[in-house]
């Protein structure tokens, strides 16, 4: 940003070309559409065009860069909800393709299944902090308190259980 | 359009000069607000009574005040108009910090009783040639300053208008105290401090119309 503030044009065309992913991804995990992310990345590319001035180079250029890109969605979002988009005409064949279909059902079944395998081999203190701590969504601390275990025994037990389930899976394959 | 055609649009463009920091910004446009607003206090004449009262240290602690706020709320409202003011939340609450002291001193400073009585017969004496005044001092630097912020891009509009109102207003109210003889409780309560908290909620509003970045 600072070369391009100086005029240089091919830094400033990078910058936009290494953003641009950036910008989809991250509207990406807020938006479903694509077409609307495609709508808003081009948006918020055109506003940090236009904020180019306030860019100040001491400070950091993501800070500054998602700022934009925020408001640019929430300035989205509140157009959406103004006009009330969401909700009407709702297409049933738009959101039997978002459900998960048959195959993908058996075959999350068919890694439950494997992964339940794979614990067995385990020793029973290993795989409860496995599960705890991966399953059942707890934290090192958390997990530590209900075993009457220190944090660190936890941490470094459920090291030892993830290696051994990966060599596990290996010889598996 | 095409995303890469965009760009390609962009990039023909090219990046538009930087502005200069928020701090310069703030020095040059309270350089040319205290020109306008103490040129217009020369014409018009200072209070009688200036040279007296500015050797009591209360009433000089009361302009400081005045003048601090004002500079922060410019620097406020400088830093507002840029989008990454997120970093610097503390911008916001440095005025109020000021605030508090300034209506301290400015109690003490003062003379006469704050009461019903003294307050009705203040509104009743109709004074208002000083919130006009007021508003003389602070509508040209106020439109300036309204001008330049929106020449950035405010994502906090409201709060950049509030700040913006509030520097000229503080500029406009030390004014008042330089030029009007009267140090009357009610009276700077009613036809001052009211006035300039309701230019304060004006310049929210006018914040929010004129200032919103699209």
């Amino acid at each position: 940003m600072q070369k391009s503030q100086q005029g240089d044009k091919s830094a400033y065309g990078q910058l936009f070309y290494e953003i641009t992913p950036i910008l989809r991804s991250f509207i990406s995990k807020k938006i479903n559409r694509q077409e609307d992310v495609e709508d808003i990345v081009q948006e918020i590319l055109i506003s940090v065009h236009k904020a180019g001035h306030t860019y100040d180079t001491d400070r950091p250029f993501k800070a500054w860069m998602f700022a934009i890109a925020r408001y640019r969605l929430n300035d989205h979002l509140r157009n959406v909800y103004k006009k009330r988009e969401y909700g009407q005409d709702v297409n049933f064949d738009d959101v039997s393709y978002d459900l998960p279909n048959k195959e993908n059902v058996t075959e999350r079944y068919e890694n439950q299944e494997y992964l339940s395998s794979l614990l067995e081999h385990l020793p029973e203190k290993q795989q409860k902090i496995v599960v705890m701590m991966k399953i059942e969504g707890y934290t090192a601390k958390e997990t530590a308190a209900k075993l009457n275990m220190t944090e660190s025994a936890v941490k470094v037990s459920a090291h030892r259980a993830y290696k051994a389930l990966s060599l596990i899976a290996e010889k598996d394959m | 359009m095409n995303t890469d055609l965009l760009i390609s649009k962009i990039i023909d463009e090219g990046a538009k000069k930087p502005l200069a920091r928020p701090h310069i910004q703030a020095a040059y446009w309270l350089s040319g607000a205290l020109i306008y607003i103490f040129g217009l206090c020369a014409y018009n004449g200072f209070r009688p009574d200036l040279y007296e009262k500015l050797s009591t240290p209360l009433y000089g602690l009361e302009l400081f005040f005045l003048g601090l706020m004002s500079v922060s709320t410019a620097l406020a409202a400088f830093c507002l108009a840029r989008p990454d003011v997120h970093q610097k939340p503390w911008i916001k609450v440095i005025p109020f910090v000021l605030f508090m002291p300034w209506a301290m001193i400015a109690y003490f400073n003062s003379s006469g009783h704050i009461d019903f009585e003294s307050l009705y017969s203040s509104l009743c004496a109709s004074k208002f040639d000083c919130p006009w005044h007021i508003a003389i001092f602070s509508i040209p630097p106020g439109a300036c300053l309204f001008y330049i912020i929106r020449k950035a891009a405010p994502i906090q509009c409201c709060w950049a208008g509030t700040m913006a109102t509030w520097s000229v207003a503080s500029l406009a109210y030390i004014a008042m105290r330089i030029a009007e003889q009267n140090d009357n409780l009610a009276h700077l309560i009613i036809w001052h401090a009211l006035p300039v908290m309701l230019m304060c909620m004006v310049g929210m509003v006018l914040g929010k119309i004129s200032l919103k970045w699209r």
